[in-house]
């Protein structure tokens, strides 16, 4: 049971007593609208699993960090002896007594374990990433501390590990007429800020496109993405305010939240309880040590969190900030122009309005085949940001290419070139993940996050197979990207696919099936459930009862 | 055909050991022919699992010759040992509960 500090009415919570008695009669039909509109779209699209793989799985994978380790430390002992050489970097003997610098457990990893498999990552390519690929074949003569390249090439390698969402990394040069003529016309380099003498009329075009495309009155533009986040952050949020962030935010983010000053806490990802006891928490007690309220809370969630695969459940969050009077800073990165029945990301795939996120801000990398950031909101916010962000004052000011290859990708997407290519792909691209991951569920690997998200990360767990999952897959012309311990926790090492719009269902259909060889030769299938053909026989009306339930009551308190 | 690298065949034992590839089963669509590939196979399995695959060669081999020894040493134990631990055992259990039925007719005699 709950009290809300506004307006001291009895409401009820996520798990507790409902209580309707309390209407206010003017938004009743409103609020039940609202309610059942997102509660099918919530629904629809909140199918998320997370499975755990048996318990043999993780204590194998402990065996093998734990012999690999103890080899590790046998290396060091030889190195230190002298008996081997080292390659890497050094102290120097006139400086034995300083403090070290190259103890910590992150270089005994890279010494160790990384250093022997680092032929799996950074392998150079020599084409356009587009759907396929061409490698340039390099060995190793020493266990892979030095590399050279043979001068073959490995032609036609099926690329699946790039955010070519759309399939707009491209280079035919119909599409890309406008993009030269840009260069011919603006030139390439820019050469200073936004707020001196960088501010372009095609930026000024750009931002209003982005505006209209997202749904919102303003946008602002900036010429890298990670740079956005972690530039804008600091312009938004400072010291004596609260940023609630979640547990598997990207870099960026985190990077942005410590520079700002602000106080930083972490809820579990996407799980709805904590981040509430949270907001109750900082709503009651206050700043640390003086219990003045906070300035301002900010609550940063991503779209589609990038190694999980996972979606964020935005219309809680959005309840949820209404409710406690916070603010949402929505990181769409990876979902703008990937998900959506048109594109525009996750506030379409829930059916919400956009002007009830504070800040979204997404990056142009990833779908839309470019480079740079947006962060887009109502205007007082953006023109605050075309003052006070460090991006704009400091940084240069995206190129002009760079500008129109974003807006004929968008004006694809909308439309508006006058061609259906736009909803085709995005069409294209829902089918193409539907399929993959049905079909990757279907032959028991274990996948984790949201049935509609097109980033499928496949668990490999074991530091063996990961590296022979990768060597493998590119025996058989498949670039795959691996992840290990850095990025992912220590026992959940996964191979990640980003499913585009430019693969065809006969190279997805190469893909699995290669897959399944290597998944059968290295005894990666370890899933448990088993998946019927036609999944709408699983039976959860009762869960879903309880969210559309909910949906309703937290809208109830709105009103 | 610009190749670099040829995908049909891949043998079982290239995998392992690494160098060329040649004419080979494929270890991939789990038919094997003979024991021998489906005991690379194993061992392959072996070698991913303890995560000794990352290694190189000569420490494959430390790691083999420690394990090959422990295991031979519990082997070599259990056949000296066990018989004689079993023997004894079973003489104390038997001894209590044959011996009893031998007290009360000395009792009752």
């Amino acid at each position: 049971m709950a009290r809300t500090a506004a307006n001291g009415n009895l409401r009820s919570h996520l798990n507790g007593v409902k209580n309707r008695d309390i209407k206010k009669s003017g938004c009743h039909s409103e609020r039940e609208k609202n309610g059942t509109g997102n509660g099918v779209a919530f629904r629809q699209h909140s199918q998320e699993s997370f499975e755990q793989a048996p318990m043999y799985v993780a204590v194998l994978t402990y065996l093998g960090f734990g012999i690999v380790t103890l080899f590790g430390y046998f290396r060091d002992f030889l190195r230190a002896v002298g008996l081997e050489k080292c390659h890497l970097a050094q102290e120097r003997q006139e400086q034995k007594d300083f403090v070290p610098l190259y103890q910590d457990f992150e270089n005994f990893y890279t010494r160790n374990l990384y250093m022997r498999v680092r032929d799996n990552w950074n392998r150079p390519i020599c084409s356009l990433p587009g759907p396929v690929f061409d490698l340039m074949e390099r060995v190793s003569d020493d266990y892979n501390w030095t590399f050279r390249l043979t001068g073959k090439t490995i032609h036609d390698v099926i690329n699946m590990g790039s955010y070519n969402y759309l399939g707009f990394a491209e280079n035919n040069a119909d599409f890309l007429k406008t993009v030269a003529d840009t260069a011919c016309q603006y030139g390439v380099g820019v050469c200073s800020t936004r707020q001196e003498i960088g501010n372009l009329s095609i930026h000024e075009e750009l931002e209003q496109l982005v505006a209209n495309f997202i749904g919102v009155e303003s946008s602002m533009v900036f010429g890298m993405g990670f740079a956005t986040n972690s530039m804008n952050i600091p312009a938004l949020v400072g010291k004596g305010c609260l940023i609630l962030s979640d547990e598997l935010n990207h870099t960026s983010l985190i990077l942005g939240a410590r520079l700002s000053g602000a106080t930083i806490r972490v809820f579990k990802h996407n799980n709805m309880h904590s981040l509430e006891k949270m907001l109750r928490e900082a709503i009651c007690t206050g700043q640390p040590r003086t219990h003045r309220p906070w300035r301002k809370i900010l609550i940063m969630v991503e779209g589609i969190f990038s190694m999980e695969g996972s979606v964020v459940r935005l219309p809680e969050v959005i309840a949820l900030k209404k409710k406690y009077k916070a603010y949402l800073y929505l990181d769409e990165a990876h979902s703008i122009g990937a998900v959506g029945s048109t594109g525009r990301g996750v506030t379409e795939l829930f059916g919400v309005n956009p002007a009830d996120v504070d800040v979204m801000m997404g990056t142009f990398t990833k779908s839309f085949g470019a480079a740079g950031g947006y962060i887009a909101g109502k205007k007082e916010l953006v023109d605050y940001l075309r003052s006070r962000s460090h991006s704009a004052v400091y940084a240069p000011s995206m190129s002009p290419p760079v500008a129109e290859q974003i807006i004929r990708a968008m004006k694809c997407i909308m439309g508006h070139d006058g061609s259906t290519e736009g909803i085709r792909r995005i069409q294209q691209l829902a089918e193409n993940t539907k399929y993959f991951r049905a079909r990757l569920k279907e032959m028991g690997f274990i996948i984790y996050g949201n049935d509609s998200s097109p980033v499928v990360p496949i668990l490999l767990y074991m530091p063996g197979k990961v590296v022979a999952f990768s060597r493998a897959m590119l025996e058989r012309r498949i670039g795959v990207v691996v992840v290990g311990f850095p990025a992912t926790p220590i026992t959940e090492a996964r191979a990640r696919f980003c499913v585009s719009a430019a693969h065809t269902r006969a190279m997805l259909d190469q893909v699995l099936h290669h897959l399944d060889e290597v998944g059968n030769a290295l005894c990666l299938k370890f899933s448990r459930r088993k998946y019927s053909p036609r999944p709408e026989l699983f039976d959860e009306t009762d869960f879903e009862l309880d969210t559309a339930d909910v949906t309703q009551d937290t809208y109830t308190t709105q009103c | 055909m610009r190749r670099a690298l040829s995908l049909d065949c891949v043998n079982i034992y290239a995998l392992v050991f690494g160098g060329s590839t040649c004419d080979c089963e494929p270890a991939y669509r789990m038919n094997f022919k003979n024991l021998k590939d489906y005991l690379a196979w194993l061992y392959y399995q072996y070698l991913l699992i303890t995560g000794i695959y990352v290694l190189e060669p000569w420490e494959k081999s430390i790691f083999n010759f420690i394990l090959f020894s422990a295991i031979a040493m519990v082997i070599y134990t259990s056949y000296v040992f066990v018989p004689i631990h079993v023997r004894l055992a079973l003489e104390f259990f038997f001894g209590i509960f044959g011996g009893q039925p031998e007290s009360t007719m000395a009792l009752m005699n």
